[in-house]
């Protein structure tokens, strides 16, 4: 019986992989670190610039095994600070040293799974760059893990790495032909 | 609509139906498997195509079908709390009530307990639980204290208060459609005894937790320190508000002599505040707010009064009122006192609504036996029946205290405490509940005998 030959065509413009960063290079966090621990993952692997240190800003969560369990970041971090009745009219009511008062309470207590992102949407490594470009505009999102076909994470997408490659085709001569 | 006649058309295939899709519709609304508004409306529906009931009777004939007046008159207090609940002033009098309280948490406790008694008794006891409850979570963070006293003590002030008035607790509301009462009926006969049941209340809570519920100074501060009107968010749709709710309550008390029932005075307050709201203009945010509305609590409303109106067309209301009479020999009080205390057990174990819609037409039956002559209000407020009615509120209202899923406003307090991270046990309400519904139905039963049988 005749089967179609199975072959990749780069028909959907230039594939993410190309631009991704493999997850050996990525700092990873797991699902039993305190938010001190992830905190401080954030702080040594953050960039420098002029001498001031810019954290990480977020990360995959990893099993034992390396598969990707969610995603976390500072947002997440800062969220889970904001206590959970806070709601509707309530927000405003504050009191002396709340602030100092809840990050006391979580930050050695809640873990990396209490505050992580499970539902973790993914780019494949054959997705286009213009396909990730417009899911983590449509979400907002400021990194996205890149899986293969078994669904297994081999890296991760950031803005910046798409920003750097979207300036780079820039037309040179302000596009004048 | 007289009911007895139409027994003689019905069939025992017909009865048998009537009584088995109540029957079965009340397994399933108890043991909780599917949700209660699917199971009430599939029910009422099954009453009407198994043709007990014409969809004629359940529109239009309250005895035997829905009862509008219950359902607008929730659904407008339910548009006027919902255009009132984003001003912000049910958390500013809680802090207000906090920092009167000085920061300590005894005084914060009863203060709060009062407040809830206050505002479930004007408002409903949902509402006001849910305002309450994030309110005393970050009081309570800022002691350092532990939460769920307050919490119980919270949502049992809240199915106490919600006695007192008409409009409190869906029971009276019910009770008072069916039995033909106004809201002062409710003030004058209710009131007193939940004013005192209250003030009780809240001594024993003071002896209770003297010395046990103690904070450190620099937390106090931390109270003292918060900024109540940081809560006002509308300060012009506020006083609009606090205009048509007193409005509204004035409407209340004179709704009978005005020759008004309470759900237009409500649906006019509604109506008044829709129109005036700077927030609500467009096609759109009236959508909002009236979407806001419960549908499901409302929707359940009607369908267990198309399901008890069939039961009350086969003739089983009547049946059991039959029974009923024998078995207490047509004596009132003995019937008042048993129906106070089956009333407070039953509402524990199940849910506080069926009940009443059940037992409501099962009184008027029972009336109706005793008193084969009278009509109307002359019979529904005979002397001998009034103290039947209140103490099925009373008992139908205060045993939601028996359990944690006897009253919703328990309910919303035990989902509030887990999202918080404050998870309250069965055993730690129920230490409270059931020793504070023992004594409240039992100062209601002393209360029913002196004024009603003794002092009558």
């Amino acid at each position: 019986m005749w089967k179609p030959k199975r072959r990749r065509v780069e028909i959907m413009g230039v594939p993410v992989e190309k631009i991704m960063v493999p997850i050996k290079m990525v700092a990873c966090l797991n699902r039993k670190m305190t938010l001190r621990q992830a905190d401080e993952i954030f702080k040594q692997n953050g960039s420098t610039v002029g001498g001031e240190v810019f954290p990480l800003k977020g990360t995959v969560v990893l099993d034992e095994e390396g598969n990707l369990i969610g995603i976390a970041s500072m947002k997440d971090i800062l969220k889970i600070v904001i206590p959970r009745y806070v709601q509707g009219s309530l927000v405003g009511i504050t009191y002396d040293e709340q602030l100092e008062d809840r990050v006391a309470k979580v930050w050695d207590t809640e873990l990396v799974e209490d505050i992580m992102i499970e539902d973790v949407k993914v780019v494949k490594y054959n997705d286009s760059i213009m396909k990730c470009l417009e899911i983590m505009n449509e979400k907002g999102f400021q990194r996205m893990p890149v899986v293969d076909d078994e669904g297994r994470i081999i890296g991760m997408i950031y803005i910046r790495k798409l920003y750097e490659y979207v300036s780079s085709k820039a037309p040179v001569n302000g596009g004048v032909k | 609509m007289d009911v007895t006649h139409v027994a003689e058309v019905i069939t025992p295939t017909q009865f048998w139906m009537g009584c088995g899709i109540f029957v079965v519709a009340l397994v399933a609304i108890v043991s909780e498997k599917i949700e209660k508004t699917k199971v009430a409306l599939f029910g009422a529906m099954m009453v009407v195509i198994s043709g007990i009931n014409t969809q004629k009777e359940v529109f239009h004939f309250e005895e035997l079908g829905v009862d509008w007046n219950v359902i607008f008159l929730l659904i407008g207090m339910m548009v006027i709390i919902n255009l009132m609940r984003p001003t912000g002033v049910f958390e500013y009098v809680a802090v207000k009530g906090a920092k009167i309280g000085k920061g300590r948490p005894l005084p914060i406790m009863l203060i709060f307990a009062t407040i809830t008694a206050i505002s479930s008794a004007l408002l409903d006891n949902v509402t006001t639980v849910l305002l309450l409850a994030p309110v005393t979570l970050l009081i309570a963070d800022a002691l350092e204290i532990d939460p769920i006293p307050f919490l119980i003590v919270e949502a049992l002030a809240s199915n106490i208060g919600g006695t007192a008035t008409l409009i409190g607790d869906p029971p009276n509301i019910m009770i008072a459609s069916k039995a033909n009462l106004d809201f002062m009926d409710f003030i004058i006969n209710l009131a007193p005894i939940v004013v005192f049941m209250t003030i009780v209340c809240l001594l024993i809570t003071k002896i209770f937790f003297k010395g046990k519920l103690t904070a450190e100074d620099k937390n106090i501060a931390k109270v003292m320190s918060m900024d109540e009107k940081e809560a006002i968010q509308d300060p012009l749709m506020l006083k609009k508000s606090l205009a048509v709710l007193s409005l509204v309550l004035t409407g209340f008390i004179f709704h009978s002599k005005l020759h008004f029932e309470p759900a237009t005075v409500a649906l006019s307050g509604a109506a008044l505040l829709l129109l005036i709201s700077s927030k609500v203009k467009t096609a759109k945010d009236v959508h909002h707010v009236l979407a806001e509305v419960e549908w499901p609590v409302i929707f359940f409303f009607i369908g267990l009064f198309i399901m008890v109106g069939g039961l009350v067309k086969v003739g089983a209301i009547e049946m059991v009122s039959q029974k009923m009479i024998a078995l207490t020999d047509g004596n009132l009080f003995a019937t008042s006192m048993i129906l106070m205390w089956f009333s407070a057990i039953a509402s524990a174990i199940v849910d506080n609504i069926p009940y009443v819609a059940t037992i409501n037409p099962l009184i008027i039956d029972m009336a109706k036996e005793l008193w084969p002559n009278l009509s109307g209000n002359e019979l529904l407020h005979h002397p001998d029946l009034m103290p039947v009615w209140w103490s099925v509120a009373l008992g139908a209202c205060l045993g939601g205290n028996g359990s944690p899923i006897g009253a919703s406003a328990n309910v919303i307090v035990f989902g509030m405490a887990e999202k918080a991270g404050h998870k309250i046990g069965w055993g730690q309400f129920l230490s409270y509940g059931i020793r504070v519904t023992f004594w409240t139905v039992s100062m209601s039963t002393l209360y029913v005998c002196l004024r009603y049988y003794t002092f009558a």
